[in-house]
């Protein structure tokens, strides 16, 4: 249970577009058909290799009705990735898309790093969102883009390890810099000792007067 | 024209089979002169109209497929891209929606494979599925294809004005038509079946249990376009064996309609009387599936025998003594009485409490609310099935049980406009729906939101529930520090895990027994059962919560491991809340919350100019005193109340007991005297006379004494 990074995410978006199947698929590898709706916040972690580097991800799962937000919001704060999720069958889960973007700009941490996932793919006889416009709105906010089904698996990984390696990219290139409080990032308990020295200077000085 | 776009389809599709007939049936359409115009470009969809009840299951899923292609609902691109195309455009779009899917997408065969199979493998199962199914299609299409028809009408009359666009539609609405049930979104196939349930005719109702004769029926319909060659055609096959080659006059033709009608409503009969059985074996079934769950404490025989006689008293709405319902709910609830039981409470409490006018729900009926449609349609419906997914009779899908919480959920969304439908809520009426039935849980809901308080916490701000879970908060700081420090250094707030135990009164996550027995508390106290319950459990596992490291294992701990007690740790926990009093520390609590916030906005609205700041800031000081100062007097007053009002109920229960005091003195007094007669009767004249005198000696004395 070794990790370089430990990164917070959020699974934001409307009621019923699937986020707790979403993270339950990406931590159990397993489709729940029976889950409750859920109530509050629910939690989620697993260990992920990006690149090389072990990142543990701390997932908070949202419930997704409007009045909800009151409860939720608290749990915005410093987070380094989101996951904000429409249903590809239902246009009124995609419309709500602007709405739930502001609110993660505005209450996570500045650069947080979202990835637009358009879930159900798997039903795609009953689509009323396309591909195509979905990944233009996704440009346009400066998202990343993916079509997932929960119940297939299809891209659920895929969305979690994109979303992680862009903010280690952001990290490497400086970006982003983890010990800015409200990141939402940490260094991992194998500690980061190798990545780069100055900031590895940085990090242990700060650790002494911390102490 | 047609022939050229039919082929078209046919080139592109490949689905050979059903095209052919389309083209052969609209081929004879066309050789009929004058029926219809010779260029008429819904034929196609429209004649596969006619088709799919006598051949449905031959070439269903080429239909289907077709149907999906034309189900979705036109997007902006494709009808940018479609329009040059014309008329065979509702033909074609899907396929450029695919190309336009290709050229994203690096894996184009496999993609487009694998939709396509998909598509056919949804197609198959809804064609083996279930009758009741089968009965909307079969209701469905009847009713819609006289929709398809009239547009066909209007067509002929249009004739050839029509632009490409109305042609789409068109199209889309015949074919829409026929294969309604099988490929419209699962959404309106709920919305279908559950709008306004009661606004179905009995006429409707009736369509559906002759689905087994429907080889007539549905041709009703088409009757007057085909004249009566279908249905002799129909005649002479069944009879064909028999008199092969003779020709039946009108007389035998009606003698066989008359016997076949007969048959027909002999069906329908029997179909009902088998419903009417069906409907009570159903209603004995679902009880028992209902209230298949195990229970927390068993319910000694002469506990039930209190509750009978308890019950008796409820339609009466006589005042039961408050200690008494205490103790004997103590003792445990019978599972088969327990919703009788929880409207008894509910009636003992309106006794006592009555709620001020501006507080009550509007008064309006549960069949009156049915009948409307509510702004939070979507939410319940998207809630439905995550609802006890597991349990047997929330799990069927459209099942009686989600209908009825459907209902239910609705009527109090239009109900309680402010509240309307949160998410929580269905968990709430589930447990009452299965107690009770919907008319009842609607009453008992009602209770629950608006008597005791519970809405609160489910308006859209949802301040009541972070005032509860400050109170939580407060509770374990002050009852439980080493718990209370252990959860904050691991950054575990309340709202991570309780908010459930207060929005769905612990019917999410724990086994429904003790969801029950909680129940039972809260009919009797209200809301601060939740948080006796919840401190109980956290207390009960304070060592093991104290065990846990990480902030995982803390938060799977409570999310997980406490729901999952064992039956004599729930029971433990229920007598325990049983024996808790934390209602000032609550109310107390309450006030601290409300203080904190003020001053919390008093420090977010700074002042410009300082000499007003001072002034405001020492008014608002003291009038935060004064504030206080009435609230605890408000409380002495509440406290006062409260034991005017047990003195009042014991004088009550006192001069009851006198009356009966009196009463059994009185019977007393009168078996003296039967008895002093009869001891008369045996006495001599004269020992009676002296006994007078005596009598009359002690009478004396005593009045000379007073004098």
């Amino acid at each position: 249970e070794f990790s370089d990074f430990l990164f917070k995410f959020l699974v934001i978006g409307n009621a019923g577009t699937g986020k707790s199947c979403l993270l339950h698929q990406f931590i159990e590898k397993k489709f729940k058909d029976d889950s409750n709706h859920t109530i509050g916040v629910e939690f989620g972690s697993k260990i992920i290799n990006v690149g090389g580097k072990y990142v543990k991800l701390q997932i908070w799962d949202t419930a997704g009705q409007e009045r909800f937000r009151s409860v939720t919001r608290s749990y915005y704060r410093g987070a380094a990735g989101a996951l904000l999720v429409y249903d590809i069958t239902s246009r009124e889960t995609y419309n709500a898309l602007t709405n739930w973007l502001t609110d993660a700009r505005m209450l996570a941490s500045q650069n947080i790093v979202i990835i637009l996932c358009g879930n159900k793919k798997d039903l795609d006889a009953d689509r009323e969102v396309t591909f195509l416009e979905a990944s233009r709105f996704a440009q346009e906010n400066e998202l990343m883009f993916l079509e997932t089904s929960a119940l297939t698996g299809e891209n659920v990984e895929e969305a979690f390890v994109q979303c992680a390696r862009k903010i280690l990219n952001k990290i490497e290139s400086g970006e982003l810099d983890p010990e800015r409080m409200g990141s939402g990032i940490q260094y991992g308990d194998a500690a980061l000792r190798q990545l780069r020295s100055p900031r590895r200077a940085q990090a242990q000085s700060a650790q002494e007067c911390g102490c | 024209f047609f022939l050229q776009g039919a082929n078209r389809m046919r080139g592109r599709l490949g689905s050979v089979d059903s095209f052919e007939r389309c083209n052969s049936l609209a081929s004879d359409k066309d050789a009929s002169p004058g029926d219809s115009p010779p260029a008429t470009p819904p034929a196609s969809p429209v004649s596969s109209a006619w088709q799919p009840f006598p051949e449905e299951d031959s070439d269903s899923p080429q239909f289907r497929r077709r149907a999906h292609t034309f189900s979705h609902p036109p997007s902006s691109t494709r009808r940018r891209i479609t329009f040059q195309n014309g008329r065979s455009q509702s033909v074609r779009s899907p396929l450029l929606r695919q190309s336009c899917i290709e050229t994203t997408s690096p894996i184009v065969g496999v993609r487009r494979a694998l939709s396509e199979s998909e598509s056919a493998l949804r197609g198959l199962p809804s064609s083996v599925s279930a009758p009741s199914f089968l009965k909307t299609f079969y209701q469905g299409s009847g009713r819609l294809l006289q929709h398809s028809e009239s547009d066909l009408s209007k067509s002929d009359g249009e004739g050839k004005k029509r632009t490409s666009t109305v042609c789409s539609s068109e199209s889309l609405n015949a074919v829409g038509a026929t294969l309604t049930p099988r490929r419209i979104s699962w959404r309106r196939r709920i919305f279908l079946q559950v709008a306004s349930p009661m606004n179905k005719s009995p006429s409707k109702m009736q369509h559906p249990d002759g689905h087994d004769g429907s080889e007539l029926l549905p041709l009703s319909p088409l009757a007057p376009p085909l004249e009566e060659d279908p249905l002799v055609l129909v005649l002479q096959n069944e009879d064909g064996p028999d008199k092969t080659g003779e020709r039946k006059n009108s007389e035998e033709l009606q003698s066989l309609w008359r016997k076949a009608i007969h048959q027909q409503i002999l069906l329908l009969r029997m179909e009902k009387e088998n419903q009417k059985l069906e409907a009570s074996r159903d209603e004995l079934q679902s009880r028992k599936v209902k209230l298949d769950y195990d229970e927390v404490g068993t319910c000694q025989k002469d506990v039930i025998n209190v509750w009978d006689k308890k019950l008796l008293n409820c339609r009466a709405k006589i005042r039961c003594d408050m200690e008494d319902i205490h103790s004997t709910l103590k003792e445990g609830v019978p599972k088969s009485r327990r919703g009788e039981i929880w409207q008894f409470l509910a009636v003992q409490h309106r006794v006592r409490h009555r709620l001020p006018n501006k507080q009550q729900p509007p008064d309006v009926s549960y069949k009156e609310l049915l009948k409307q449609l509510t702004a939070q349609q979507h939410a319940i419906l998207v809630d439905l099935g995550r609802t006890f997914p597991t349990h047997p009779y929330f799990s069927a899908h459209l099942g009686a049980g989600q209908l009825s919480l459907f209902n239910l959920l609705k009527a109090y969304s239009l109900l309680d406009k402010e509240v309307g439908y949160c998410q929580g809520i269905s968990f709430v009426a589930g447990v009452l729906l299965l107690h009770m039935s919907e008319e009842q849980a609607f009453e008992m809901l009602k209770f629950l939101m608006y008597d005791l308080g519970f809405r609160k916490q489910y308006r859209p701000d949802m301040m009541s529930l972070q005032i509860q879970m400050y109170q939580l908060s407060r509770l374990l700081h002050d009852y439980h520090r080493d718990l209370y420090n252990h959860l904050e250094e691991n950054e575990i707030s309340p709202s991570l895990y309780a908010a459930p135990w207060f929005l769905t009164l612990f019917a999410s996550q724990f086994p429904l027994g003790f969801v029950a027995r909680v129940f039972d508390i809260i009919f009797l106290q209200g809301t601060e059962v939740i948080f006796k319950v919840a401190l109980s459990l956290l207390s009960s596992q304070e060592t093991s919560i104290m065990g846990c490291e990480s902030f995982e294992n803390i938060v799977d701990f409570l999310k997980t491991a406490i729901p999952d007690m064992t039956q004599p740790k729930m029971e433990k926990i229920i007598t325990q809340v049983f024996e808790m009093d934390i209602s000032k520390q609550l109310h107390a609590y309450e006030v601290e919350y409300h203080v904190l916030q003020d001053e919390l906005q008093e420090n977010v609205n700074p002042c410009d100019e300082g000499e007003p700041l001072e002034k405001l800031e020492r008014a608002n000081s003291h009038l935060k005193r004064q504030n206080m100062d009435l609230l605890e007097k408000l409380q002495v007053a509440h406290a006062k109340i409260q034991s005017l009002e047990s003195s009042l109920e014991t004088i009550l229960t006192r001069e009851n007991k006198m009356k009966t005091v009196i009463q059994s003195l009185e019977q007393e007094k009168i078996t003296y005297q039967k008895t002093l007669e009869q001891i008369m009767k045996y006495l001599p004249a004269e020992a009676l006379s002296d006994c007078e005198l005596l009598l009359k000696e002690v009478n004396y004395n005593p009045n000379n004494k007073v004098r």
